[in-house]
């Protein structure tokens, strides 16, 4: 019956992804279809709502106290040195295969608790350069580790209002936030692991907003200047 | 109690980077998502790992928040559940294995208050009872627990074949009572 009717055997799918039960292979299959098909969205979307109050038989635990204030460290909008945190994506790695898996053993039996900041080895490199040259931006990234470095060179934003950075994404393009600068000269940011493989020779993009940045998805100021964030 | 235009509005204002914003909806959500993920990893330190994750998360995704159609507490669960679930799959490749008589049968629901609509809870809860008992057992166990396939046929010993036909008619009998 189910081969018979795609609708029915979408539904099912999404049914399955919902649960967490489809295999590596078709989980990551249903996620490239997910991107590009509005209605399989709607399918899963209606799926995870209604599962979701499941999660009322789950009692609510209040986690440990020194929790809270991780997050809160690592959330800071300025570190000169990035605050390191513990993260690993096992799904996306389970596509590669058996090597991959192996490597995701390797990395759950090594991780726990390893904090050290691995150094800073960009290898992309853009200039911002607006204004006529009144303000000045470098920005280095490492493709390995998805850590962006902005050192604001000259000048800075207009009273009142921050510089936010974005970068070019997608199809179409769009710009995506990669965040606000602090008041200081140098800014490390983590690039959102979702975005790290796109920075490589994409466009980067300063606006200037108000504090805290642009309140809606793309820059509501001005665009000072972009530049193509390039191999050294 | 938190509603969901609350925890809305906190996602929004946390992905405009209002760090006051994620930690009020950290402290609105935190041991909910805790629980979920206790849930999934009986394990209270893997637990309070990947719930850092998840948070860290949340904050460098929340921009993408609108974009599926989830409701607030279900993107937010979404999120701890792929999580936890993850870190169990990679757990058992390492071969540790986990007592299933421990999770299955489930004790029944609990409920209690949350921002998950309550219509939305009592309706689902009121569609699995439709299903035989053990049918909605395996939903549950799958959905609360993140069992996969082949757990679930060795729990009620069938073929794997047969599970998964079986929760798809589960599935399917679900849907027809979820969209009445």
């Amino acid at each position: 019956m189910t081969k018979l009717d795609p609708e029915h055997n979408d539904d099912m799918l999404a049914a399955e992804y919902a649960l967490h039960v489809l295999s590596p292979e078709d989980r990551a299959a249903f996620e490239a279809r997910l991107e590009l098909e509005g209605g399989l969205r709607q399918r899963l979307a209606f799926w995870a709502n209604h599962f979701a109050g499941l999660s009322s038989e789950i009692t609510p635990v209040a986690p440990p106290k020194s929790l809270r204030r991780r997050l809160a460290q690592a959330v800071q909008p300025i570190t000169t040195e990035p605050v390191r945190l513990r993260r690993f994506s096992p799904m996306r790695l389970f596509g590669g295969g058996a090597v991959a898996l192996a490597l995701v053993v390797a990395l759950v039996v090594q991780l726990p608790d390893m904090r050290l900041p691995t150094p800073f080895e960009p290898g992309y490199f853009a200039g911002i350069s607006a204004q006529e040259g009144a303000l000045v931006l470098n920005v280095s990234y490492s493709a390995q580790s998805g850590d962006l470095r902005v050192e604001r060179a000259a000048g800075a934003a207009p009273a009142g209002r921050v510089l936010q950075l974005w970068v070019i994404t997608g199809d179409p393009p769009a710009p995506v936030s990669l965040g606000v600068l602090p008041e200081g000269t140098l800014a490390d940011l983590r690039v959102p692991e979702n975005l790290q493989s796109d920075l490589p020779g994409a466009t980067l993009a300063i606006s200037e907003e108000p504090p805290g940045g642009s309140p809606i998805a793309g820059p509501s100021g001005e665009v000072l200047g972009t530049a193509a964030l390039t191999e050294a | 109690m938190t509603t969901p235009e609350d925890i809305e509005h906190l996602i929004l204002a946390t992905a405009r980077q209002d760090r006051a914003a994620f930690l009020s909806l950290y402290d609105a959500t935190g041991a909910k998502l805790f629980g979920v993920c206790l849930r999934v990893l009986r394990d209270k330190a893997e637990a309070e790992d990947v719930l850092q994750d998840v948070f860290l998360k949340i904050w460098r995704n929340a921009d993408r928040y609108k974009v599926n159609g989830f409701s607030p507490m279900t993107w937010l669960i979404t999120i701890a559940r792929n999580g936890a679930i993850d870190r169990l799959r990679a757990r058992k490749t390492r071969g540790e294995s986990l007592d299933l008589a421990d999770v299955l049968p489930d004790p029944g629901p609990t409920p209690e208050a949350s921002a998950i609509a309550a219509s939305e809870a009592a309706r689902v809860q009121g569609c699995l009872k439709e299903l035989q008992s053990d049918r909605a057992g395996a939903v549950r166990g799958a959905y609360l627990d993140g069992l996969t396939y082949q757990e679930l046929a060795d729990h009620y010993d069938v073929p794997l074949n047969t599970m998964r036909t079986w929760l798809r008619r589960s599935l399917q009998t679900l849907k027809e009572c979820l969209s009445r």
